[in-house]
C-alpha cells in the first residue's frame, strides 16, 4: 500500500465502498426474494396437503374451473381461500409488527404484545356478538378498537414525547402488556356471555384460527395488505429515518409527528382487518420482525421480508397444526408454542439490560 | 489512511463535481426575539442574533443557560413560542421541512443509533433530504457519501457497526452524515464532547476547512472558551436565556466577560500560536490566599 500514491489509494477505497454498498443491497434483495418464494411455496403446499393429498395439476384444474366435484369443493371452497387468507393475514401481521417494532425501536413493542391486537379483537367480538355486525362495518369497528387501544397505550406511557430508541421504552411495553391482559379478559367474558355459544367460534376469537374462513374473507385481507403495504412504502423512508431519533429525523427533513401518526394508523388498520378475519393469531407480529432482521441485518426497515416471514410462520403453523396426530388444533396455538418462550426470553433479557 | 483535504477535492472537481456549492453560502439565518421553552419553563427569553453567512461561529455559556435550546430553535427542532427564526427572510417554521434540510443541517447531541447499523449506512442517511418520495439512490449520492467518509477519515470503518466504535469515531461518523447532507449551513451541538484533545482539534479543523473551502456557514455550541475563540469568527454568549454578548472573540472574551457570564475569575491572555484569546481560570485557593494577603 505504501508504494502507491495517496490519490489512487483513496480512489480504490471509494470504489470498494460503493461496491460493498451495492453488494449489501443485492444481498438484501436476494434474501427477500427467497423469503417470498418460500411463502408462496408453502401456500401451494397448504392447498395440496391435507386429509386427501392433491397434485399440482388437480389444483390447477380447479383454478381453471375444470376440476372434479370432490376436488372442486375441498380445494376451491376450503383449501384455496384458507391458504390465501393464511398467506395474506400472515403477511399483514408481519408488516404491522415490523413497522411497530421499527418505529418504537424495540422488538417487544409489537402490536400483539402491547395490546393493539387485543383491542381490535375485543372490538370485533363485541361487534359480532352484541351488535351483530359483519362485513365492512365489522372491519370498521375492529380498526376503531385497534386505534383506540394504540392511542390509550401511547397516552398512558407518554413522558416528554414518544421515546426514541435510546430512551427506555420498557414503560410503554409494560403498560401495553397490562392493557392487553385487561382486553383479553373482556373478550373471554364476552365469549362466555354470548348467546350462540359455539366452541369453534370461541377458539377463533381467543386464539386465532383459519378454520372457518371462506372466499368472503379473502378479498378484504388481500386488499388491505396490498394497499397498506403500498401506503407504508410511501412513508417507509421516513420510518427508516425515524429510527435515528426525533431531533435527527427533524433535521433530515422528516415531518416527525405526521409520519409517526401515519405509520401507526396504517399499521393498526392492517392489523385490525387481519384480526377481524382470523382472530388474533398469537405472536406472529412479534416473531416476524426479529426473524427478518436476523436474516437481513438491520440496515434498513425490513417490511417486505417481515411480511414474507409472517406469512411463512402462519402457513407453516397451519400445515403442522392440520397434521398433528392428536387431531387439528387452531393455528394460534401452534404460533404460541414458539412465540411464548421467545417473549419470556426477550423480556428477561430486557430487564437484565435495564439493571 | 490517506485523507483528502477539501483543497485537493476541489482541485479534482474544478466544475464543482458532487458539490455545486463551492461558492460562499448565501443563505441567511436569523433569530428575531425568539422565546423557547419546555412546559412552563421559558429557557430562551427573547434572543436576537443574525448569523453572518459563510462564517464560523460558536455559541457559549454556562450549563443550563439555554445555548443548546437556542441552537435547536435555530434548527427548527423546537418551535419558537414568540418571535421567529428566519431562513432567507422567511419564517423557518413555514418552509417545507425537506427544503430546509437541503440548506440547513443539524447534528444534535447523542442521536439514537439503530442497533447493528454500519457507518456507511448511517452516513448514507444524510442524503435523505435530496430524495423525493419515489426517488432512488444515484451516483451523486455515492459520491457525497464517499467524500464525507474520506473527509472524516472513516472510509476504513465504512462496514463497521456504529455500536462498536469508540466515542471519537462515533462522533466522526455522525459528522460524516452531516457532511453527506451537503448543506450550506451546518449547526452542531457540542461536536467535541467525548473526544480527546487531538480529535477535538481534528473535528474543528475539519469544520474550519469546510467553512473556508466551501463557504459553509458553521454554528456550533462549544464548552471550551479557548477552543471557541481559536476557531470562531464570532462568539455568541448566552446567559439566562438572553444574549450576553456577540462579536469577535478578541473583543468578546475578556476577564470581565468570563466573570459576568461564567461567574469565574480568570486570566485572559493571548495564545502565542493562534493570536486568539486564551482563558486560564484562576485557582480558587490561590485567589483566597491572595485576598488574605491583601487584607493583612
Amino acid at each position: 500500500m505504501s508504494s502507491k500514491d495517496p490519490a489512487t489509494m483513496t480512489e480504490e477505497g471509494t470504489a470498494s465502498v460503493s461496491l460493498s454498498r451495492r453488494r449489501s443491497r443485492r444481498r438484501r434483495a436476494v434474501i427477500t426474494t427467497i423469503l417470498i418464494a418460500v411463502a408462496i411455496f408453502l401456500a401451494i403446499a397448504d392447498v395440496c396437503l391435507g386429509h386427501e393429498v392433491y397434485s399440482l395439476s388437480d389444483v390447477w384444474s380447479v383454478i381453471s374451473g375444470s376440476g372434479s366435484g370432490g376436488a372442486q369443493f375441498s380445494i376451491g371452497e376450503i383449501r384455496l381461500p384458507r391458504a390465501l387468507v393464511a398467506l395474506f393475514c400472515g403477511a399483514g401481521f408481519g408488516i404491522a409488527g415490523t413497522s411497530f417494532q421499527t418505529l418504537l425501536g424495540n422488538v417487544l413493542a409489537s402490536p400483539d404484545i402491547i395490546g393493539v391486537t387485543a383491542g381490535a379483537n375485543l372490538a370485533a367480538v363485541l361487534a359480532i356478538t352484541v351488535l351483530g355486525l359483519s362485513g365492512l362495518a365489522l372491519f370498521g369497528v375492529a380498526v376503531a378498537g385497534g386505534l383506540a387501544t394504540a392511542c390509550c397505550v401511547l397516552l398512558l406511557s407518554w413522558s416528554r414525547g414518544l421515546a426514541s430508541s435510546s430512551s427506555p421504552t420498557s414503560r410503554f411495553i409494560l403498560v401495553g402488556i397490562g392493557i392487553a391482559a385487561m382486553l383479553n379478559a373482556a373478550t373471554s367474558w364476552l365469549m362466555v356471555r354470548a348467546d350462540q355459544w359455539d366452541v369453534q367460534a370461541a377458539s377463533r376469537w381467543l386464539t386465532g384460527s383459519l378454520t372457518d374462513v371462506g372466499w368472503s374473507d379473502v378479498i378484504p385481507a388481500v386488499a388491505c395488505v396490498v394497499g397498506g403495504y403500498l401506503a407504508l412504502t410511501v412513508v417507509g423512508k421516513s420510518l427508516d429515518i425515524l429510527r435515528f431519533g426525533t431531533p435527527m429525523a427533524t433535521g433530515l427533513g422528516v415531518k416527525v409527528n405526521s409520519a409517526r401518526a401515519g405509520i401507526i394508523v396504517i399499521s393498526v388498520m392492517i392489523l385490525s382487518v387481519m384480526t377481524a378475519t382470523t382472530g388474533p393469531i398469537a405472536f406472529v407480529s412479534f416473531l416476524a420482525g426479529p426473524i427478518a432482521v436476523r436474516l437481513l441485518g438491520s440496515q434498513k426497515p425490513a417490511l417486505l421480508s417481515g411480511a414474507a416471514v409472517g406469512a411463512i410462520i402462519v402457513l407453516l403453523a397451519d400445515i403442522v397444526a392440520q397434521h398433528l396426530p392428536s387431531g387439528k388444533v387452531p393455528v394460534g396455538v401452534m404460533t404460541s408454542l414458539v412465540g411464548g418462550p421467545l417473549l419470556v426470553f426477550l423480556v428477561a433479557r430486557m430487564m437484565r439490560k435495564a439493571e | 489512511m490517506a485523507r483528502k483535504t477539501l483543497d485537493t477535492l476541489q482541485a479534482e472537481n474544478p466544475q464543482g463535481g458532487p458539490h455545486e456549492n463551492s461558492h460562499d453560502s448565501q443563505h441567511r439565518l436569523e433569530a428575531r426575539n425568539v422565546e423557547v421553552g419546555y412546559g412552563d419553563n421559558l429557557v430562551i427569553k427573547g434572543l436576537n442574533c443574525a448569523i453572518p453567512p459563510a462564517s464560523m461561529g460558536s455559541i457559549v455559556g454556562p450549563n443550563g443557560c439555554g445555548k443548546s435550546t437556542f441552537l435547536k430553535s435555530l434548527a427548527r427542532l423546537l418551535p419558537a413560542r414568540s418571535g421567529q427564526v428566519l431562513l432567507d427572510g422567511q419564517a423557518i417554521s413555514s418552509l417545507p421541512t425537506k427544503r430546509v434540510a437541503q440548506i440547513l443541517g443539524i447534528l444534535p447531541q447523542a442521536p439514537a443509533v439503530p442497533e447493528g447499523i454500519t457507518v456507511e449506512e448511517l452516513v448514507s442517511r444524510g442524503r435523505h433530504p435530496h430524495h423525493g418520495i419515489f426517488g432512488g439512490w444515484n451516483p451523486q449520492d455515492d459520491a457525497a457519501v464517499d467524500e464525507a467518509l474520506e473527509l472524516t477519515g472513516m472510509t476504513s470503518f465504512s462496514s463497521t457497526e456504529v455500536d462498536s466504535l469508540s466515542g471519537g469515531q462515533r462522533q466522526r461518523a455522525w459528522i460524516a452524515l452531516s457532511l453527506a447532507q451537503q448543506t450550506d449551513i451546518l449547526l452542531l451541538d457540542e461536536p467535541t464532547t467525548y473526544l480527546d484533545m487531538t480529535y477535538q482539534l481534528e473535528v474543528l479543523d475539519l469544520l474550519a476547512e469546510l467553512n473556508v473551502a466551501r463557504g459553509t456557514t458553521i454554528v456550533m455550541v462549544l464548552h471550551d472558551l479557548s477552543l471557541a475563540a481559536r476557531y470562531s469568527d464570532w462568539i455568541l454568549a448566552v446567559k439566562d436565556g438572553t444574549a450576553a454578548a456577540m462579536g469577535k472573540p478578541s473583543e468578546v472574551i475578556t476577564e470581565e466577560f468570563v466573570r459576568s457570564v461564567f461567574n469565574l475569575e480568570s486570566h485572559v491572555g493571548m495564545d502565542p500560536v493562534t493570536h486568539t484569546p486564551v482563558v486560564t481560570p484562576l485557582e480558587r485557593h490561590c485567589l483566597a490566599a491572595a485576598r488574605n494577603q491583601a487584607k493583612s
